[in-house]
This record gives C-alpha cells, sequence and structure tokens, in this order.
C-alpha cells in the first residue's frame, strides 16, 4: 500500500486525484490539502510514501513544501504538478528535492503507472529536460553561476543515458540500447534528478556564503 | 694643479696682503720689463761686451721679427736692496719656444729641450735658490730657441719670493693649460655622448654633426696644454689643422640644421671652402715658397667669415627659440664671437700672448646644446607620457561608449525579440489552440459532441498548448530534443491506438535556422504528419528516421508509415499548411505515398 499526500489549490483536481487514488487498491490516500498551511500542519507528524504538489498555491509556493519535505522526509517521493510540464517549472521543483512530475490533465492509467514507477525507484523525464539536465551539469556552466561546482557530477552512464532521453529515445529502448532493464534506466534518472538537488543545495549554500548568510 | 688648493693659495695671500708686517714683501716682487737682446748663439753666456740691444718686454716675434728663427739671448737686470734665506723665484706668464733661464750665470731651468718644437706659450716657473742672489744688482739670462716656422715669445719677468709669486704661477697655470685640458675632455665626452644618441636616430644629422664637432674641438685644443707633438709634427699639425676647419664645416652644417634651414648651395659652398682650406693647410705646412704661404694666409682670413656665418645662422635660431635655451645659446655664440675676437685682436694686433679664452669658448655651447639635448629627450619623454595617458583615457572613453551602444543595441534586441516572439505566439494561438477551442465551442453549443468527443477535443486543444510551450524551450538550435519532445508527447496516444514508432535518429548537426519560430513551425508539420497517421493511414507503425543526406547539404526527418497511402482529399487544408510552413522556414517538403505505406520527409538545410 502507498499512501499519498496531494496539495491542490483546485478543488476540482483535487477531487479528481483524490478519485483516482480511491479507485486504485494498492493506492491510499495520506492527506488532501488546498495550501501551503495545511499542507505543513499534516506532515507535521509523520509523511506519505508519495506527496503529490503544485507550485502555484494560494498561501506560497508549493517549492518551499517540496524542500522542507525533502529534508525532513528523505523516504518521501516528491511529485510536481504541472500543466505543461515545462523546464522551468519541473527543473525548479527538481532542483527544490522532487523525483518526479505530472501532468495535471494525465488519464488515470498514466498517473497511477507514473506513481508506482516513482515508487519503485524510477523518475519519468522528457527530452528537452534531459536536454537542460545535461547542460547543468556541464563543468561551470550552471545557469547563473559560472562557478565550478564540486558537487557531484553525472556518473558516465548517467551521462549517457541523460543524452540518449535528450535524443527521443524511450527508456525501453535505452535498456536495450545499453543492455539494461528499463527500471535501471528510470533509476539512473531519479539518481540524476536527486544530484541536481544536491547540485543546487551546494551551489545555494555557496551563495550564501558569498553573500554573508552563513 | 687642483682649483681648490689654488683658492687655498689665493686666500693665503690675500691673507697674508691684509697683514701689515707683509707689505714688505709685496713690494719685494717685481715686474721686470727692460732688457737686451742679443741675436745668434754663442757657445756660453754672451759677455757683457757682446752687442747687445735695448728690448721691452714681452717680446712677441710675431710682431718684432716675424721671419727670424733660430737662438737669440735675453739680459735683465735687477736691484735686490737685501737677500733672505727665502728662495726667490722667477715667473714668465708664457714664453716661447724654447728657454733657458740663468741667474748670475748659474743655469736655475729650462722649458724643455732646445731643438725641439714647443706648442703654445705656456706660463714658466724657476725657483732660484737663495745662495745665487746677492744684494745690489743681479743678472738674469734668458737663453730662446725659436724653430723654424714658429715665433719666438718672451713675456715680461716677475721676480719674486717664491711663495709670494708661486699662486699666480699656479693660477695662470690653470688657465692656461689645465682649463683647456678639462675643456678638451669635456668637449671629448660630450660629443662621443652626442654621436652616440646620433647613431640610435640617424635622421637627426644635426647630432651627429654636432658629436664630431665636439671631437674635433677636443683635439683642436690639445695645442693648448699638450707639451711637445705626440706625432711627428708634420702629421700632428696637419690632424691640429683639419679638425680645425672640420669643426668649422661641420659647425656650419650643425648651425643650418638646428636654424631648420635648407640651404643647399651654402652647405656646398661650405664643403669647397673645406677642401681648398685643408688643402692650403697643408700646402702651407709643406711648402716652402713664399708665395703659397702668403696665399694661405690671405685666404685664412676666410676663416673669420664662415666662424661669423655659422655663429650668426646659430645666435639668429637660437633667439628664436623658447627663453631658456634662446638664453643659453645666444650667450654661448656671444662667447664664442667675443673670445674669438678678443683672441684674434690681442693676438694678431697687438701681439699680445696673454691668456687665451678661445680654448673655452667650447664650455658654453657644448653646455647650451647638452642642454637641449636632455631638454628635447625629456620633453619627448613627457609628451609620451602625456599621450600615453591621452590615449588611456580615449581608449576608456570609447570603450565606455561602445558598451553604452552594446547595451543600447542588447535593449533594442531584446524589445524586438521580445516582440517577434510575441507576435509569434499571438499568430500561433490563433492559428492553433484559438481555433480548436472556437470550433469546439460551437460544437459542444449545439450539443453535436458526446462527454468523450469533448473531452478528445479538449485535450487535443492542451497537446496543442504544449506544443507551444514545448517551442519556447530553450533548444540552441538542437533538433533531436524537439523532435523527442513530440514523441514524448505523442507516446501515449500512439500506444493507445495500437501504433508501434520505430525510433531511428542519428546524430545531425546543430541548425543555424532553428529559431523557436521555426521550431514551431517544425513541430506542426510533424504534427500534422502523426495525427494524419493516426486518423486517416490505418497504421500499426510508424518509423521516424533523421540523418544528414548524402552531400552533406540537407538535415532530413522522414515519417514513414505502413498505411494505406495518403490521400488528398481530407477536410480541411493539412498538407497545404504543412507546405507553407515549409516554405516559410526555407525547408522542402515531400510526401511519397505508395501502396505500403506513405513516407514524409523534411528537409533542412544546414
Amino acid at each position: 500500500m502507498t499512501t499519498i499526500m496531494v496539495v491542490e489549490d483546485d478543488p476540482v483536481f483535487l477531487n479528481r486525484f483524490c478519485r483516482i487514488i480511491a479507485a486504485d487498491p494498492e493506492l491510499a490516500l495520506f492527506a488532501a490539502v488546498p495550501d501551503c498551511a495545511s499542507a505543513r500542519q499534516a506532515l507535521a507528524k509523520s509523511a506519505p510514501d508519495v506527496l503529490l504538489t503544485d507550485l502555484g498555491l494560494t498561501d506560497g509556493s508549493g517549492i518551499s513544501i517540496i524542500r522542507e519535505t525533502s529534508q525532513r522526509y528523505p523516504g518521501t517521493d516528491i511529485m510536481v504538478v504541472t500543466v505543461f510540464g515545462d523546464e522551468e517549472h519541473v527543473l525548479a521543483a527538481i532542483e527544490a528535492g522532487a523525483t518526479g512530475y505530472i501532468l495535471k490533465d494525465s488519464i488515470p492509467e498514466a498517473f497511477v503507472g507514473l506513481v508506482k514507477q516513482l515508487r519503485a525507484g524510477g523518475s519519468p523525464i522528457s527530452p528537452i529536460i534531459a536536454r537542460q539536465l545535461l547542460n547543468r551539469f556541464k563543468p561551470g556552466a550552471a545557469p547563473g553561476n559560472p562557478r565550478q561546482s564540486p558537487e557531484p557530477a553525472l556518473s558516465g552512464r548517467e551521462s549517457e543515458v541523460l543524452s540518449l532521453i535528450a535524443k527521443g529515445f524511450s527508456f525501453g529502448e535505452i535498456a536495450r540500447l545499453l543492455g539494461v532493464s528499463p527500471h535501471t534506466v528510470t533509476t539512473h534518472v531519479k539518481k540524476i534528478y536527486q544530484k541536481l538537488a544536491v547540485h543546487s543545495r551546494g551551489e545555494a549554500v555557496y551563495e550564501a556564503g558569498k553573500m554573508g548568510l552563513i | 694643479m687642483k682649483p681648490a688648493r689654488w683658492v687655498l693659495s689665493r686666500l693665503a695671500l690675500v691673507l697674508c696682503l691684509l697683514g701689515g708686517g707683509s707689505l714688505a714683501l709685496a713690494d719685494a716682487v717685481q715686474q721686470l720689463d727692460a732688457a737686451q737682446i742679443l741675436l745668434g748663439d754663442t757657445p756660453g753666456l754672451p759677455p757683457d761686451s757682446a752687442p747687445w740691444q735695448p728690448q721691452t718686454l714681452p717680446d712677441n716675434w710675431n710682431v718684432s721679427r716675424p721671419q727670424v728663427h733660430g737662438y737669440s739671448w735675453y739680459r735683465l737686470r735687477f736691484d735686490l736692496p737685501q737677500v733672505t734665506d727665502d728662495p726667490y723665484a722667477v715667473y714668465l706668464p708664457w714664453l716661447r719656444t724654447i728657454g733657458a733661464v740663468y741667474v748670475n750665470g748659474v743655469l736655475v731651468g729650462r722649458t724643455g729641450e732646445f731643438g725641439n718644437v714647443r706648442f703654445a706659450p705656456r706660463p714658466q716657473y724657476f725657483v732660484i735658490p737663495a745662495r745665487l742672489l746677492h744684494a745690489g744688482i743681479n743678472t738674469l739670462h734668458i737663453r730662446l730657441f725659436v724653430s723654424e716656422g714658429w715665433r719666438g715669445a718672451v713675456s715680461a719677468v716677475t721676480l719674486g719670493p717664491d711663495t709670494l709669486i708661486r699662486p699666480r704661477y699656479e693660477w695662470r697655470y690653470f688657465v692656461q693649460v689645465t682649463g683647456p685640458l678639462l675643456s678638451s675632455a669635456l668637449s671629448a665626452a660630450l660629443g662621443l655622448f652626442i654621436l652616440l644618441l646620433w647613431l640610435g636616430r640617424r635622421h637627426e644629422s644635426m647630432y651627429g654633426y654636432f658629436g664630431l664637432v665636439g671631437l674635433c674641438w677636443a683635439l683642436v685644443m690639445t695645442r693648448y696644454f699638450l707639451g711637445e707633438p705626440p706625432l711627428p709634427n708634420p702629421v700632428w699639425m696637419t690632424l691640429l689643422g683639419g679638425a680645425q676647419i672640420a669643426s668649422n664645416v661641420l659647425l656650419c652644417l650643425f648651425a643650418l640644421r638646428y636654424a631648420g634651414l635648407k640651404w643647399p648651395r651654402v652647405e656646398r659652398a661650405v664643403w669647397i671652402w673645406g677642401a681648398v682650406s685643408l688643402a692650403l693647410y697643408v700646402g702651407e705646412l709643406t711648402s716652402v715658397t713664399q708665395s703659397w704661404g702668403k696665399l694661405a694666409e690671405y685666404w685664412g682670413y676666410s676663416e673669420i667669415i664662415v666662424t661669423a656665418g655659422w655663429l650668426a645662422v646659430l645666435a639668429r635660431a637660437g633667439w628664436r627659440r623658447a627663453l631658456p635655451e634662446r638664453l643659453l645659446v645666444t650667450l654661448a655664440v656671444a662667447f664664442i664671437g667675443g673670445t674669438m675676437v678678443r683672441d684674434t685682436i690681442a693676438g694678431r694686433l697687438f701681439g699680445a700672448l696673454d691668456f687665451l679664452y678661445y680654448p673655452y669658448s667650447a664650455l658654453p655651447i657644448s653646455i647650451a646644446i647638452g642642454w637641449v639635448l636632455a631638454d628635447r629627450f625629456v620633453r619627448s619623454l613627457n609628451e609620451s607620457e602625456h599621450l600615453n595617458a591621452h590615449l588611456e583615457a580615449r581608449v576608456g572613453e570609447k570603450h565606455a561608449e561602445l558598451e553604452e551602444n552594446y547595451r543600447r543595441m542588447h535593449e533594442l534586441e531584446g524589445q524586438r525579440a521580445v516582440a517577434a516572439e510575441r507576435q509569434r505566439i499571438m499568430s500561433d494561438m490563433h492559428d492553433g489552440v484559438g481555433g480548436q477551442l472556437i470550433s469546439t465551442l460551437s460544437l459542444v453549443e449545439q450539443g453535436e459532441l458526446s462527454q468523450a468527443e469533448v473531452a478528445a477535443a479538449l485535450r487535443e486543444c492542451l497537446d496543442d498548448l504544449r506544443l507551444t510551450i514545448d517551442s519556447l524551450e530553450p533548444t540552441e538550435h538542437d533538433l533531436l530534443p524537439v523532435l523527442g519532445n513530440l514523441r514524448y508527447r505523442l507516446d501515449e496516444r500512439l500506444k493507445k491506438q495500437g501504433i508501434d514508432l520505430d525510433w531511428q535518429v542519428n546524430d545531425i548537426p546543430k541548425l543555424s535556422c532553428l529559431t523557436p519560430q521555426n521550431v514551431m513551425h517544425v513541430l506542426r508539420i510533424l504534427q500534422e504528419a502523426f495525427s494524419n497517421v493516426m486518423q486517416h493511414a490505418r497504421a500499426n507503425q510508424v518509423r521516424v528516421e533523421t540523418g544528414v543526406d548524402p552531400l552533406g547539404e540537407n538535415v532530413y526527418i522522414r515519417v514513414r508509415d505502413n498505411g494505406t497511402g495518403f490521400t488528398e482529399d481530407r477536410p480541411g487544408h493539412g498538407l497545404a499548411n504543412m507546405r507553407r510552413r515549409a516554405q516559410v522556414i526555407g525547408a522542402q517538403l515531400r510526401v511519397e505515398p505508395s501502396p505500403t505505406g506513405t513516407t514524409l520527409s523534411l528537409l533542412l538545410p544546414v
């Protein structure tokens, strides 16, 4: 049984997610809240297996919820809910600690599939985001920060996976090309996401240090 | 003798004179100018009975007997009221060419080897031991030798206690011998220095000329301090005369350069004058004929004209300069002119061989030219520094200007880009999602759509919107992620329709034509192609290939299905739109229908 918490300010979609979760025997609703404050309250004592959050909430950004949760409950998989799956929103969420994203209008099967994939250790990724990630991890190429980051670099296999994804190959095709299982490919992606989060935290610390905050 | 010592001794003399008791001593100094002369040599001191002739001193043979040479005797008498134990001395400010001095018949000293040549008349000084003198009348003999071609000269004789007249001699020696030596050395050093400078700046011939002048002067001045010629006399005299003439020629050229005058004729005349002078001078030295000598003598006056010429040019040019240079140069010129006139008049007209100022004339002009050089050097350094600073400031200014321009351009560019992007998105919304929403809306209003159909239509709108979003992502002219994202978007639907996607993409170069706008066009073309496959082709397999054509001119994207072939008679204007878009981005669109499927190729220029 996988427990899921949904943070979504649009009641229609909140209901929609709740219905999908209720319909699947393997999923259980942990909490369904409309804003940051109630999300924090819900997360005060314990955490779900999966946190699903929108970014634009009435009393703040979902990013802060993602960041707090990923630091307090590393065992929780966090997914960001996005309308377009565009690079800007997704990367910001990943940097904060999310390891997956889901389109708001996803059909129930896709939704359930993604949640299960995430629980199994895999993450979804689009080719354009893969390409952006490749750029991010290029030494010294982090946007807005010309510093050569000593934070975790991609392994050879990871960048290989990323560049194949950027060319539009599916996880299955990549698995065949590299002679591994599709699951291994998706876990690579999740690891890459986690590295990006660490990477971003490192940069944030560095920036803060530079500004005299720490 | 060192000047400092001389000053001290002078001071001592003054103190001595100031003390009352030494007045008697000062009186003891005698200036003897009444003498007798006896021409011709005698084996010993000539007796009083010889035919002595009265002769006043100084006796300059240049005036009194220009053609005579050989030996002669002078006899002077002096009265000493008493004799002390202090040594006496005899002092002659000048004597030429060789002389020996006897007091009461005893030799007290001589100025050199008889028979030799001697240069300038030098001050002579001989100490007389007290025992040679006695109270009353004493006699002093001077034996003189005048070498051939030279003129004899004997100055008045000063006689007195050694301590009193030695300082006079030493001062005289300093002025007449040491001074010219220093002047010559300075002239040589400055000449060499300026020549070295000129070697580095050959085009400034002015410095080359002046450097050579310095060396010539140094050579000419040796005659005032060198006792005996260091080379055989004719050779040495030729050298000195040559240097004298050369210095005049070079000074003319220098003066013209300094004044900035380009007078080629004058320069040629000066060169000719120099050549003639040299020829006559050498001729005079070697020839014995009287007429030749006369000619040379008359020609010698031309030197005055030449000298006056360069002095005038220098004075005129110096006068036009700024103040310190004007003062230095005109004073130097005045000094040279003055000493020349003074020395010439004194020497030629009055036969005085009192000391000459001429040896010192090189000093002020050397100082003046040295100052001019140093001034120019300092000024050009300052100028170059100033220029550098100025240039730096200018560069900084330009830099700031360029930066400002760049910033403005950047701003405009940004504004332009924003406007273009706005325009593009507007038109895209209009063509795509806007139109779809309107048609869906009207169908819903007419109640002609089932709920599932409405959902499908809206989902299509959403997909369309996502396509627009994708076209906005930074792609950096890389086509494959764009294609990949399209696949990513369509995967779900293809799977649902049971269409198998064969993804055969090969690496392709970055395409400069791939602006966000053109990305949109490519996406729309491919979207249309896929929707054709899904809606009309009844295919179960689609293959997507990318690569570079064999000529390397185009990148191709091929979408091949195994359906029933492409039909043009569908509603809407799908194919026409695809062609229009291909045309806009400069690509070629090929549709090749066949019974076993349709191949659509989009060729993009590399």
